[in-house]
């Protein structure tokens, strides 16, 4: 009498396979850079996808007159302004009914994918603060030289120097710090003994990694490269440097089937439906705007990649 | 907009396997600048060479709208004193010639558009992709800037922060325990750009100190208009 095994009867009596209690989400970013900016409010109502923030620059000090009856000329203020102009960003994902309906507990359905939106924009608002790091006018590090501790002083010294105030956050790509701890490792002198130097040198996941010299650094994948691919091109800035300006879709009427977005957001996801083919489609869409609102106040970071 | 559009398809490749997205990843179109305080030196040759950043063309970013015009990033540059090298026949009107069109993209398998320069190209293993950078080329490109008056070069206050920030870098390993040769190797660097030679002729002379002093490069002519 033959034995009932798997290789025999598996195939009648077994499932393929099955998946796991686990649902193992690969690395993704999940950095929300945007805390890190200026919130220059909601565009919904305000008459213009263009907002403009008035700036003004106030230096000048009084001047002793040659005499104490001179009539002496009015000086003139600084003025100008930052342009902030909201645009659609979207995202669509589409499901047939069978792989909506067949979708078991703990499988990857419909819902957990829509409950990725909020991830979805936290990264576009993290490319979109990544993508203003090109607009420092100031810059340190070497092209083709890993980032080490005296490009970061260079960094912080430089706001100094223009006048900012810590807190001062950075923002790098993950080879560049990286390249800072492995830097950090041969310190010597007084920065050595100083907690946050040990602390900097534990591993790190993305997002915050830590605080050191008054400076919060953050890594992000979305920071770009530069000179022709063979840098990265990391921030740092002050607090001001960045502002931005999103559109809120509450009152947009005819958005059918608008639903919840996570508490906080202003963007909308929206689901269709398309009897014909059978399939349900979600859309999440979002109208953000950042810009600089003072080059001054930032200083970009330019080492190896 | 006239971009080259390089498809991974096109890429020389053992088998055809769709490239991996974690490699390429979708990103943003781009424009070059430089300022004028950003500059690199360039240890092979001893000079000085513009650096250039990458600046985000992307709607939202800057006051750029939903039509991608860049009218408003143009002159957030130029208030700073920068270059903004445009691209296509804008680009040949500013100069740029054969390098007009320097942004390309390629397509990931989500048919989304990964922005790069000319001067890289993607090598496909397995299912693996690898960017690989023409270091030189980059580097001909930011020379070919300066020489034709693009950039204006270097100046000399900015020249003198450039090696202020060695000299920090300098003291700054030599203060380090069993930093020895990375000190030198910095010193090296130091001197070349004080002397405005290679590192490799000063690393020569230095340890050869009977050997002819490395001869200075000639300096790159100058631009109308350049700064004295």
């Amino acid at each position: 009498m033959a034995n009932t095994t798997y290789a025999t009867d598996g195939a009648a009596l077994r499932l393929a396979e099955v998946p796991t209690a686990l649902l193992h989400l690969n690395l993704a970013d999940r950095v929300d850079l945007s805390a890190l900016c200026v919130d220059l409010g909601d565009a919904a109502g305000s008459g213009s996808s263009v907002g403009h923030v008035p700036t003004l620059t106030l230096t000048d000090n009084l001047s002793a007159t040659a005499a104490e009856d001179t009539d002496i000329a009015a000086t003139s203020i600084s003025s100008g302004q930052v342009q902030l102009t909201v645009v659609r960003y979207s995202l669509v994902r589409k499901f047939s009914d069978l792989f909506a309906g067949t979708s078991g507990p703990g499988q990857a359905g419909p819902e957990l994918i829509a409950a990725d939106a909020a991830n979805a924009i936290s990264r576009t608002r993290s490319g979109l603060v990544a993508g203003l790091f090109g607009s420092a006018s100031n810059d340190v590090g070497d092209s083709g030289v890993d980032l080490s501790v005296s490009n970061v002083y260079s960094a912080m010294y430089q706001l100094m120097n223009d006048g900012n105030s810590p807190r001062f956050a950075c923002v790098l790509a993950p080879v560049q710090l990286t390249d800072f701890m492995e830097d950090m490792r041969g310190e010597a002198g007084p920065q050595q003994w100083i907690p946050a130097s040990q602390a900097m040198l534990a591993a790190k996941g993305p997002g915050f990694s830590g605080e050191w010299n008054g400076i919060e650094f953050y890594t992000s994948p979305e920071v770009d490269t530069a000179n022709a691919g063979a840098d990265r091109q990391g921030c740092m800035f002050a607090q001001g440097a960045i502002g931005y300006r999103e559109m809120s879709l509450n009152g947009i009427p005819g958005i059918a089937g608008i639903s919840g977005i996570p508490a906080g957001l202003r963007a909308a996801i929206e689901f269709d439906r398309t009897g014909t083919a059978a399939t349900s489609a979600y859309t999440v869409h979002y109208y953000p705007a950042f810009s600089v609102l003072e080059a001054d106040r930032m200083v970009s970071i330019t080492t190896d990649a | 907009m006239a971009v080259n559009k390089q498809k991974l398809t096109d890429v020389n490749s053992v088998e055809a396997v769709r490239p991996s997205r974690k490699d390429l990843r979708g990103n943003r179109e781009f424009r070059m600048v430089h300022y004028p305080n950003h500059w690199n030196f360039d240890d092979t040759s001893g000079e000085f060479l513009p650096g250039l950043k990458t600046f985000s063309a992307t709607p939202g970013c800057n006051g750029t709208p939903q039509n991608g015009n860049l009218s408003n990033v143009r002159s957030m540059v130029a208030d700073r004193g920068g270059v903004f090298l445009e691209i296509g026949e804008a680009g040949r009107r500013q100069g740029l010639g054969e390098y007009a069109d320097y942004v390309e993209f390629s397509i990931n398998d989500a048919n989304q558009r990964h922005f790069h320069t000319q001067w890289t190209t993607f090598d496909q293993i397995g299912n693996r992709v690898f960017p690989r950078h023409d270091e030189q080329g980059a580097k001909d490109f930011a020379r070919y800037l300066v020489e034709k008056g693009i950039v204006r070069p270097l100046h000399p206050q900015i020249k003198e922060q450039l090696i202020d920030a060695q000299r920090r870098r300098v003291n700054g390993v030599r203060n380090r325990p069993n930093r020895d040769s990375e000190a030198q190797a910095q010193q090296d660097r130091l001197d070349a750009m004080r002397q405005g030679v290679s590192v490799a002729a000063v690393k020569e002379a230095r340890e050869n100190p009977t050997s002819p002093k490395p001869a200075r490069k000639p300096r790159a002519a100058k631009s109308a208009g350049a700064v004295a």
